[in-house]
């Protein structure tokens, strides 16, 4: 199964949202508190054959007037619902250029679409859709076979062989045999140390294979075992144990692969399989590992292939995907908007994909900015209660030299608010000025067309300069070789031998002369143009600032603080 | 015989299945006989036959999740309703001449992966009953059918009497489509009634098919020589069985005819969509004045018997616009049927029509023929409500739509055709005059109308002919 379309209205933050996603695999990504979980409570909540409970909290303001409708198409329809009886009166085509078509035609994809509806009375409504008929009930045991699965925040009762569990589900599957689970309880009670039951081992068995292949850490040897540790009277007190312990007592990342494991295997071949957060309680490693599994599952070719939709916050999970596999989520006007990365932004994804984790982005043209702004952190935080920038969803993407702007503009396309903040001695072209600016990109520059390392040098305080020396002379570990640099800048034969600049009576020339000297010096030695020494650059610039000098960079670096905390 | 076993193993076969001998049994023991797990989609014509089958299915207690029975025109319908645009659905309440159009339309979704698909979840297979019945169009949307699902299909070329409908399919054509398994060859229906004549229904076919003559002197049937007089000594000579008898003739208004000279012990059917019923209701709505009062007497005297002596001189009046003086007629029942019949003329009011009915039967020594004609006219003027804004037609339309879908309540002594009574069963069966069936006409397949007709009682055959020897042109087949 997969999903071809989806449309939510009016369930919880979502006003709106209409979005395509592709076969394989999908990660939803996008600021904190955008509605990426909600988009999966969403699908799960049509799709699932489970009836979830709806509140007035689920409707847009706790407005009950206004119905909640997610309509989802789904493709890659398992054979059961092409019956006659069930959906094969129902079907539409999906074109090849991925629209719906009432009727399907030859050569299209037959999809059904889903329909949920909840209005005051919070009670929901399934049925089945089409542009020529009455909308049919969809039953749950219909909504099973599309076996959709949802890995959240779990709970422990995924390890039990529960009624309708999905422990308990491949148990049956394996055998057919609707009695087996009640009489599995039946005997269990009394004879499960004595007598394992084969069944229920050998699904054990099954779980461990596939969350070892996921990368959980998994005991020697899987069973079911009688958990003491949860109440005797229930059902659900034979779990899945590990080498004789409960599966329930692992870390939480061997717990999340092992319950994917059982998920996985309860549905049919080809689920659709939803998580949140798929980094929760992984090692980068691990994270690495299960999105390769998943990969492999979901990105071949052939049938029952499913699908997957994840979020993520995680950069490490950014990092192992194609921008074709990235839906990014954004607030348009009245509705969310889910766009697709264009491919060109690649590397960005491989060297910075934790900037796409914001919704703000200020995209710097070298690591000086970049380092410059992680400086200032404090210093911004300290005035406005503490805050950093990072709360407010701000994140920092670099982009080397002179692919800022094309940079910017795509991150704009994506729905981001962008800020291209950027050295000022190489203009920017009329052209490039002017796609910035339809793409709504807000640029920062220093004022009189100064290089980030001019505009500081220029008035900053005897003890600024002396610090930002020794940041120089700490990068080439030998103060002698930074001066001499200067001094074969200044024409002069001698070197002065003093680290401390005070000494060299700014090398016969103006004060004014002397700190363009410095920022040109320091611009071509580059000592600067690394995310520490930038760093080390910004925190100068927040204590001279702090200690309420005025500077003509200020300009700028309000501009930006306005433009992170705007 | 072909074994259920038999059918089951061939993919796309044919078997010709003589009147009695089991058609519908061998399909429900083949679908029974069925291991594997799945539906069977059982395709027939009428709702009468739908019927049958379904009432066959449950008395050998086949679970109902094993088949689903359906018309072909039903079927057909479903699938244009649910892919209107594909099938090209114009009228989703389709009659007469919009159906060939449905089929093809239904032949063309079927070219379709997706609805291919459908097919082969939905079932394991297609039987298709009274297969002789089968426009070409049908029988292409079953070819089509077939290519998708394994396909079997039993009928009769012997009675395919529905040609003027397009029925006119050469069987040669059937067996070249669907080989062919075998013919029935046991007369169950006769067995340990009449065996006797079941044999020989069996062993007139070769002649009747070649148009060879057959001697009835000889046979197991009580054939007697055309007299005057002769019909009607028979035909109340059968009632004293007091088993179910049909007589059998051969145009609708010889079977009324035939009604009416028995007075009430014969009761003439009508056909399904009960034309004289709609033709004299849609009068009602459009004629008017002293036509209109017309067409009631004509009604009463086509469903009655003893009428003409009561009425002609209120009919003369009528027709030549003299004045009725209602307060000389001392019958009362006259007298109300008269009044009646000046409101008739006066207005559109459906009333006066009603209490014109309700007096002319209160007429002495008057018999209702057509009872139920009769009868299904009496409900369209109760049930018609002028305020729902349909016509009487209509009314009268959507009642015997709706009886096509439930069991007729059929008289114990009934008159009919061959066309209205294929597919059912009496104890006895009289054919009043059988030369009658001999008329040549473009259409008639006298020696399958014949067989039809002879096949019917189970018990006896009752002939009057000219001579013993039979002989009908050999039938297209």
């Amino acid at each position: 199964m997969q999903i071809r379309q989806v449309f939510i209205q009016n369930f919880r933050g979502i006003q709106k949202l209409e979005w395509k996603p592709r076969a394989g695999l999908n990660c939803l990504l996008g600021a904190g508190d955008v509605g990426k979980s909600t988009v999966l409570d969403a699908i799960e909540a049509t799709l699932s054959p489970k009836r979830t409970p709806f509140f007035d909290t689920d409707f847009p303001n706790c407005d009950t007037t206004k119905t909640i409708e997610v309509r989802i198409t789904v493709g890659e329809l398992p054979n059961e619902l092409f019956e006659e009886k069930k959906l094969g009166h129902y079907l539409r085509g999906w074109t090849a250029a991925n629209e719906i078509r009432d009727e399907p035609e030859d050569g299209e994809e037959p999809v059904i679409t889903l329909r949920l509806t909840v209005d005051g009375s919070l009670d929901p409504e399934w049925t089945v859709i089409t542009d020529r008929q009455d909308p049919r009930p969809m039953s749950s045991s219909e909504r099973a076979s599309l076996g959709v699965v949802r890995l959240g925040a779990e709970t422990d009762s995924i390890f039990a062989w529960g009624q309708f569990s999905p422990l308990a589900k491949m148990s049956i599957a394996a055998h057919g045999a609707t009695g087996l689970l009640t009489d599995a309880y039946r005997t269990a009670r009394t004879l499960i140390r004595d007598n394992p039951i084969a069944d229920l081992i050998a699904t054990a068995a099954r779980v461990r294979t596939v969350s070892m292949e996921l990368g959980a850490y998994a005991a020697d040897e899987f069973s079911a075992g009688l958990d003491t540790q949860r109440s005797s009277t229930s059902l659900a007190t034979l779990t899945l144990h590990g080498e004789g312990v409960p599966v329930r007592m692992s870390g939480l990342g061997t717990r999340r692969l092992t319950a994917l494991a059982i998920q996985r295997l309860s549905v049919p071949e080809g689920s659709i399989v939803l998580i949140d957060e798929l980094e929760h309680g992984l090692e980068p490693h691990r994270i690495r590992h299960a999105l390769k599994k998943l990969k492999d599952q979901v990105e071949r070719t052939g049938e029952n292939r499913g699908q997957v939709i994840l979020t993520t916050h995680s950069s490490v999970t950014l990092e192992e995907l194609k921008p074709a596999q990235l839906a990014v989520v954004c607030e348009g006007t009245a509705s969310l908007k889910v766009t697709v990365p264009d491919n060109s932004l690649q590397d960005l994804l491989r060297a910075n994909s934790q900037a796409l984790l914001g919704r703000k982005i200020i995209v710097c043209e070298g690591k000086t900015e970049a380092g410059l702004i992680r400086g200032m952190r404090d210093f911004w935080a300290a005035r406005h209660d503490g805050e950093p920038i990072e709360f407010h969803g701000v994140t920092l993407a670099n982009a080397g030299g002179s692919t800022g702007p094309v940079r910017a503009t795509e991150l704009s396309k994506l729905g981001y608010k962008v800020a291209l903040f950027r050295d000022s001695d190489v203009a920017l072209s009329a052209t490039e000025r002017t796609r910035l600016q339809a793409a709504q990109v807000d640029i920062i520059e220093w004022p009189n067309s100064a290089s980030t390392e001019g505009a500081i040098f220029v008035d900053i305080s005897e003890d600024g300069i002396q610090a930002l020396l020794q940041v120089a002379y700490d990068v080439k570990r030998d103060a002698t070789k930074v001066i001499q640099s200067l001094a074969t800048d200044r024409g002069l034969t001698a070197a002065p031998t003093d680290p401390d600049y005070r000494t060299w009576a700014l090398m016969g020339t103006t004060d004014q002369l002397f700190r363009a000297l410095l920022g040109d010096n320091a611009k071509k030695n580059s000592y600067f143009k690394r995310i520490d020494t930038g760093e080390s650059m910004g925190q100068i610039i927040a204590a001279e600032l702090e200690a309420g000098r005025t500077l003509s960079a200020s300009v700028t670096l309000d501009a930006l603080e306005a433009w992170a905390y705007g | 015989m072909v074994s259920e076993q038999e059918i089951l193993a061939s993919d796309r076969c044919s078997v010709v299945a003589p009147a009695g001998c089991g058609k519908t049994e061998l399909i429900v023991r083949a679908v029974q006989a069925y291991e594997g797990k799945g539906r069977f989609l059982v395709l027939t014509h009428t709702h009468a036959g739908v019927r049958a089958l379904r009432s066959r299915f449950s008395k050998r207690g086949v679970s109902r999740d094993k088949f689903a029975i359906e018309t072909i025109a039903g079927w057909c319908l479903s699938y244009a309703r649910a892919y209107p645009v594909t099938a090209a659905l114009t009228n989703p309440m389709p009659t007469g001449g919009e159906w060939d159009g449905i089929t093809d339309g239904v032949i063309n979704l079927l070219a379709l992966p997706a609805i291919q698909k459908v097919l082969r979840e939905s079932y394991v297979g297609v039987f298709v009953d009274e297969y002789q019945d089968c426009t070409s169009t049908q029988h292409r949307l079953i070819c089509a059918l077939a290519d998708i699902l394994p396909c079997r299909i039993l009928g009769d070329p012997l009675q395919g009497i529905f040609a003027f409908a397009g029925g006119s399919l050469s069987w040669t054509v059937v067996e070249a489509a669907f080989p062919s398994l075998g013919v029935l060859d046991h007369p169950w229906r006769w067995d340990g009634k009449n065996l006797e004549l079941g044999q020989w229904l069996l062993a007139i076919r070769e002649p009747l098919m070649a148009g060879e003559p057959i001697d009835l002197s000889t046979a197991p049937v009580q054939w007697s020589a055309q007299a005057p007089d002769s019909q009607r000594a028979l035909a109340l000579g059968l009632l004293r069985h007091e088993q179910p008898v049909v007589a059998i003739r051969k145009m609708p208004g010889q079977a009324h005819e035939f009604a009416r000279g028995m007075g009430r012990a014969y009761q003439s059917m009508e056909e399904i969509e009960c034309k004289d019923l709609l033709a004299f209701t849609g009068a009602m709505d459009t004629l008017q004045g002293v036509p209109r009062a017309l067409r009631v007497i004509d009604f009463a005297k086509n469903t009655i018997s003893g009428l003409s002596a009561h009425i002609a001189t209120l009919e003369g009046a009528l027709r030549t616009g003299k004045t009725i003086r209602t307060t000389l007629m001392r019958e009362p029942a006259r007298r109300a049927f008269a009044e009646a019949l000046i409101r008739i003329t006066e207005s559109q009011d459906v009333e006066p029509v009603k209490e014109a009915l309700s007096a002319v039967v209160k007429l002495p020594r008057t018999r209702i023929f057509r009872e139920e004609l009769w009868h299904e006219a009496r409900k369209t003027l109760d049930s018609f409500d002028p305020a729902a804004g349909k016509t009487l037609y209509d009314t009268a339309w959507s009642m015997r739509n709706k009886s096509r879908f439930i069991d007729r309540d059929l008289a114990r002594h009934v008159v009919s055709r061959t066309l209205l009574i294929k597919g059912l069963e009496f104890d006895h069966s009289f054919i009043p005059a059988l030369d009658e069936f001999r008329v040549r006409d473009r259409h008639s397949d006298s020696a399958k109308h014949f067989y039809v007709a002879a096949t019917r009682g189970s018990r006896s055959l009752t002939i009057l002919s000219n001579q013993p020897i039979l002989q009908f042109p050999r039938p297209t087949l």
